[in-house]
This record gives C-alpha cells, structure tokens and sequence, in this order.
C-alpha cells in the first residue's frame, strides 16, 4: 500500500514537472509563442479559421471572424500563446498550415508535455477565459483521454462557472463520438425533436433537468438523445456531470 | 444606580483586557461625564424622533449654561432649526421669533465657521420667508430686499450662495408680492452660468402666475437662453398655460432651433398645449421632410398619442414619408386612435405585402396587442403570409403574447404539423415561454 502511495506521488510529481518546464520554456520570451504538438488522427483545418474533426468525424470548431474558410489539412495542433511579462494571456488553436508571417516563435512538446501543460491551466490559471481557451487544444493532443480530468473540472465548485460549461460542452462532444451520435438526421421531425429538447431545457430546471437526464440516458432518437446531452450539460445543474461520467463509463 | 454600576464595570473589563489604550479612554470617559455633551446627546435623539420641542428646549439649555462648550453655537442653530420645523408646521409666529432670535445669538457670538455661517444664512432666509407669508410685514421688507439683491452679478459659482438665492426666491413667491414677477423676470435676465439652476426655480416659479407678461418671459427664455436645460424647462411650463400664443411661438422654436432635444421638448409641448393651433403645427413638422427625422418622428408619436391628428392624416403620412422612423410612429401612433377604423387599418398592413418588412412586422405586433383583433384574423395573417418566414415568425411571437389558451392550441397546432419546419421549430420556442400545464406534456409527446 505504501509502496502504491509512493509511486503516485511520483507519478504526481513527474506530471507536474513535465508542466511546468513547458510552461517555463513558453513563458521565457514575451510576445507570441507557437506551441506544436501531435493532434489526434482526422483532425485537420485551414490554420486559421476553423478544425475539423476535433472529437470523432461530427466535431467542429469554427471562428467565422478569421476570414474566408480554406482546406481542410491533417497536420499537427498549434497553439499560439500570447506572454506578456512571462505570464500567458491568451491562446489560439489552429490546425493546418500557418502562415509563417503570424507564428511566433516555435516549441516543439511531445503530445504528454502538451497535456500536462494545458490541463494545468485548465485546473489552475486565476483567468477563467484562459482556463475556457485551453479546453480546445487539450481535445486535440493525440492519443490523450482527458475525460475523468474535465469531470473533475466539472465538478469543481473552485473553478469558474465559464470554464466548467466550456468544459461540459467538450465533454458531450466526446460522448457523442463514444455514442456514435456524431451525425445529424437532418429530416424535419428530427430537428423538431432537436428544437423540443432545447425548448425543455429553457423551462424551469425542476422540470427540465429530470427530464434531460432521462432522454440523455435513453432517448431512441439519436438527435434527442444528442441535444439533451449538450443541453442537460448546459443547464449547470451538478446532477448533469453523474450522467456524464455514467455515459462515458468513468466515476 | 444599577446602570451606573454596570456601565463601570464594563469600562473595567476593556482596560483589563487592554482594548483601550488609555488616552482615548480617558477622552470617552471625559464625554461620558461632559454634561454639556450629555444635553447634546440627549437633544439629537429627541430631534431624531421628532421630539421639537424637547429638542429645542435641550438645545438651549446646553447654549445657555454652557455657552463656551465645543458645541454651543451649534446647538443655537439647531434650536433655530428645530424651532423652525415647529413655526412652519404649526403657523406659530413666536417659535419663528425665537428661532431668528436663536440665530442672531450665534451669528453675535460663534459666527466665523464659513460653512456653518452659510447653513446660518440659508436657515435664516427660510424662516423670514416663512415670517413673511404669515403677515410679518419686516420679513416681507427683508425678503423682498434680499430677493433684490438676486440682480447683483455673482463672483465664481458658489452651490451656497445659489441655495440661499433659490430659498429668498421661493420665499418671495409666498409672500404673493406685486414685486415677485418683476424680480423672478430680472433673475431670468441674468444669463450668467453659474445661475443656470437657479434661472430653473425662477422659471417654475414665474410660471405659477397667470398673466401674458409671464407668457412674454417664458418666450424669450424658451429662445434666447444659453443654457439647454433652463429652455426645456421653460418650454416645458410654456405648454402648462395652453395659450394659443405660446403655441405660435413654440411652433418658430420647431422651425428655428438647432437644437434637436429643444425642438423635441416643443413638440412634447405642443402636445400638451393640445389646441388647434398645436395640432397645426405637429402635422406640418410630422410631414416636412426637411425636419430631423427624430423630431418628426416624435411629432408624429405625439399626434397620435394626444389624439391630434385623425386616420386619414396618418395615412397620407404613411404613403408619403421616406423615414421608416416616421412609419413606425405612425403604425404607433394609429394603435393610439383605439377605433375600428384604425384596427382594419394595421390589419390591412399586417397583410399587404407590397410594403416593407420592418413596418408590416410592426403592424403585426399592434395588431396582436388588440383584444378586438381574434386569434383566426391572426391566423388569416399568418396563412397569407406563407414564403415570408419573417411574417409567419412575427405572428407566431404575437401569438405568444396573447394570453388566452387558445393561443397555446394555435401554437401547438404549428409545432406539430405546419409544412414549414423553420415555423415549426419557431412555434416550438414560444410555446417554452408559456406556463401552460399543457406544453410540459406536448414537447414530452415530440421527443418520445
């Protein structure tokens, strides 16, 4: 037992360290950064305005102020981070090829060194946009199931309201993939179903909530069953996060 | 006995325990056993309960057996307060005599406080104004002086000064003077700055006499003053004599002012105003294109508002403008006439599709908002207006607004079978909106 405790505490210690001399190497020069890593296989972009296959096929992320969409490339995660007085203020996350006049300089991390690093600010960083803004390009490290941590987030009364919805809207893209609810059944009964699962979850929350986790849970339609996920998450309702971690097979 | 003997040993227990340092001990302790400001004490708290009387007596007291304590003149002024409150309050003419009394003992012996010396001077003014309106023939003379003395040019904008000025001015108007007017006028012609507040309370004042001399002044405030919120102001008052000259010159504000909020303070004036003369003159501004169009728009919200205009003029206004500002006033501003004529007007509108989305749309609102206006005329708009989602949309949210259940049935009927789904999610969102028990079932029905 004590020898178990120890080598958690290592392992604690090792996660911990790897986070830190990322975010050591990145907040050394002040301006912007390029942090490169590995992303998931399928996720591509334009490296500007939008990603494509974050989680499973069905997942987008898309920024329609950045400009005219281009193709879709496969290649690795950029982060572009912005230091200012060796404290990082922002992040922007893009996939695909960069135009080399807007990146800064470049690390290289390995996909463990990314995690590690960006879950720490989701976990730890005092502004709660940063915090929201680091969710993204954890969903992009290859290989990496963030789940039980994000739950942990969710569950955090610490952390702020913001970051904690940011974080349930990922997690339900990820359930949805685990589901196979990923694509929409784009027939009017369906987005009508679609529509009455929003509509419920606008009403009061000791009608809605019941409700949502029961067609979460048990909907036949997949789009019922995939829009009371995302709404059941976005209610803020503690109860949401169980049927989560009971959807993804996690505590 | 038994109070003093606890108040001992709790002052005991804090040295003890060492939470007062000794000095602000010995201070409290000083005060404790300061009759003069025990009296003090003892004065505030019956003025806090609106014990005056007591109050005043207390107040003197402490002045008179304790003349050098640190709060002798102060409890003078306060008893000329207090003794004040009991004058006006009950048309007592010798609490005002010992209260001006109990002022002149403090500005003899305690006056060189200047910020004190102005509360004195202010409290001073109040009580003769209000010696003067009960028939005291010196304050009237000492009032009327100090009102005079309103005509002498001000050094620097003292917020003090213009108080005390405002009060002689009020005390002035009480006492009905012949001279009121005439000063009340002079104050209006002293354009300086710094006056501006209290050029307001002259106007207020001025327009609390009837005579077209007070029309005349009121005019040339309401053109000539500098500053914006005094010609409001007397714009304002101008529409409170509902005079047909004060309508003429109104109307030349609207055509000669710059001044975008002024012309709209004259055209709320108009309004009120509310002769034929005023009515003239909105129409005119209403339809002249050349007029800002907020002004115009204003005008035309007024004329309907006042009932100054008929159905026929905001028809011809409808098809004459260029402003959608003005359209959508007049769509307003017929829902005001609250006549059948006007209701089949806005239906109309709410049908015809040759006109622009933005005022159909209203139309479709203020029509939904009449009770006369059943849900299956509703529903004829909406049938009529299938290909313009817009229009279905804005009378699925009218429907929405109706209160009756059936307008939940209509909504339901949408969301279930309407051929268009954009309406149908539309319906959908609504209904969430209603608290009728039957919508829970409803959209527990779709998803299943």
């Amino acid at each position: 037992m004590r020898t178990l405790t120890t080598f958690a505490l290592i392992l604690a210690a090792a996660h911990g360290a790897t986070a830190q001399s990322l975010s050591r190497r990145i907040a050394g020069s002040d301006g912007i950064v390029d942090v490169v890593y590995p992303s998931r296989p399928g996720a591509c972009g334009d490296g500007h305005s939008y990603i494509q296959g974050i989680i499973g096929s069905g997942s987008t992320y898309q920024d329609d102020s950045r400009g005219v969409r281009g193709a879709c490339v496969r290649g690795p995660a950029h982060v572009a981070v912005t230091v200012m007085n060796g404290e990082i203020t922002r992040l922007r996350t893009f996939v695909g090829p960069r135009d080399p006049a807007l990146a800064g300089r470049t690390i290289r991390a390995t996909a463990a060194e990314a995690a590690d690093w960006l879950e720490h600010i989701i976990n730890e960083s005092e502004r709660s946009s940063l915090a929201s803004q680091a969710v993204l390009p954890l969903m992009l490290v290859d290989s990496v199931r963030p789940w039980q941590s994000l739950l942990n987030v969710a569950r955090s009364d610490d952390r702020p309201a913001e970051v904690r919805k940011n974080v349930m809207m990922w997690l339900a893209s990820a359930i949805d993939a685990g589901l196979g609810l990923g694509r929409d059944d784009e027939s009017d009964d369906a987005q009508v179903r679609a529509q009455a699962v929003y509509t419920i979850s606008q009403r009061n929350r000791s009608e809605s909530v019941p409700t949502l986790m029961e067609l979460a849970r048990s909907s036949p339609h997949p789009e019922v069953r995939k829009a009371a996920i995302y709404w059941l998450g976005q209610t803020g309702d503690p109860r949401a996060v169980g049927v989560y971690a009971e959807l993804l097979g996690l505590r | 006995m038994h109070m003093k003997i606890v108040t001992m040993l709790a002052g005991a227990a804090l040295l003890a325990a060492g939470h007062v340092r000794p000095a602000v001990s010995q201070q409290a302790a000083a005060r404790q056993t300061d009759p003069a400001d025990s009296l003090w004490r003892s004065a505030a708290l019956a003025r806090a309960d609106r014990d005056y009387r007591k109050a005043a007596s207390l107040y003197k007291q402490l002045a008179a057996q304790y003349p050098k304590a640190d709060r002798a003149g102060e409890a003078l002024y306060w008893r000329a307060w207090t003794l004040y409150q009991l004058g006006s309050q009950n048309r007592n003419r010798a609490d005002l005599d010992d209260a001006v009394q109990s002022l002149d003992i403090y500005s003899a012996n305690y006056g060189k406080d200047a910020q004190m010396a102005a509360d004195v001077t202010d409290l001073h003014t109040r009580i003769r104004s209000a010696q003067a309106s009960f028939g005291d023939a010196a304050a009237a003379a000492d009032i009327a002086q100090q009102a005079r003395k309103l005509q002498q040019t001000s050094q620097g904008c003292s917020k003090d000064e213009n108080e005390i000025r405002a009060a002689a001015l009020q005390g002035l108007t009480q006492m009905n003077s012949s001279e009121a007017v005439s000063i009340l006028k002079q104050v209006l012609a002293n354009r300086d700055p710094c006056r501006a507040e209290l050029r307001k309370t002259a106007v207020y004042l001025l327009a609390q006499h009837n005579s077209d001399d007070v029309v005349t002044t009121l005019l040339d405030v309401a053109r000539n003053d500098p500053n914006h919120d005094v010609q409001s102001q007397a714009i304002y008052y101008l529409s409170t004599t509902r005079s047909d000259r004060a309508a003429a010159a109104l109307d030349s504000i609207l055509v000669a002012s710059r001044d975008n909020d002024v012309r709209n303070s004259a055209v709320y004036a108009l309004s009120v105003i509310h002769t034929d003369r005023a009515a003239q003159a909105l129409q005119r501004v209403a339809q002249d294109e050349r007029m800002p169009e907020d002004v115009r728009a204003s005008a035309t919200y007024w004329l309907g508002n006042s009932g100054l205009a008929d159905l026929a003029f905001f028809r011809t206004l409808y098809t004459n403008t260029r402003s959608h500002a003005v359209r959508n006033n007049v769509i307003q501003a017929v829902v005001g006439l609250h006549s059948p004529a006007a209701t089949q007007w806005l239906l109309d509108m709410a049908k015809d599709k040759s006109i622009d989305a933005d005022s159909r749309k209203n139309a479709i609102y203020w029509v939904g908002q009449q009770k006369s206006v059943d849900l299956d005329q509703l529903m004829t708009i909406y049938e009529q207006g299938r290909g313009d989602n817009d229009v279905q949309s804005q009378v699925i949210y009218v429907l929405s607004t109706r209160s009756e259940p059936a307008a939940v049935d209509k909504l339901m009927a949408i969301a279930k079978s309407d051929s268009n789904v954009e309406m149908r999610k539309s319906a959908l969102y609504w209904l969430g909106t209603k608290n009728d028990p039957r919508v829970k079932q409803f959209l527990l029905d779709i998803v299943r």
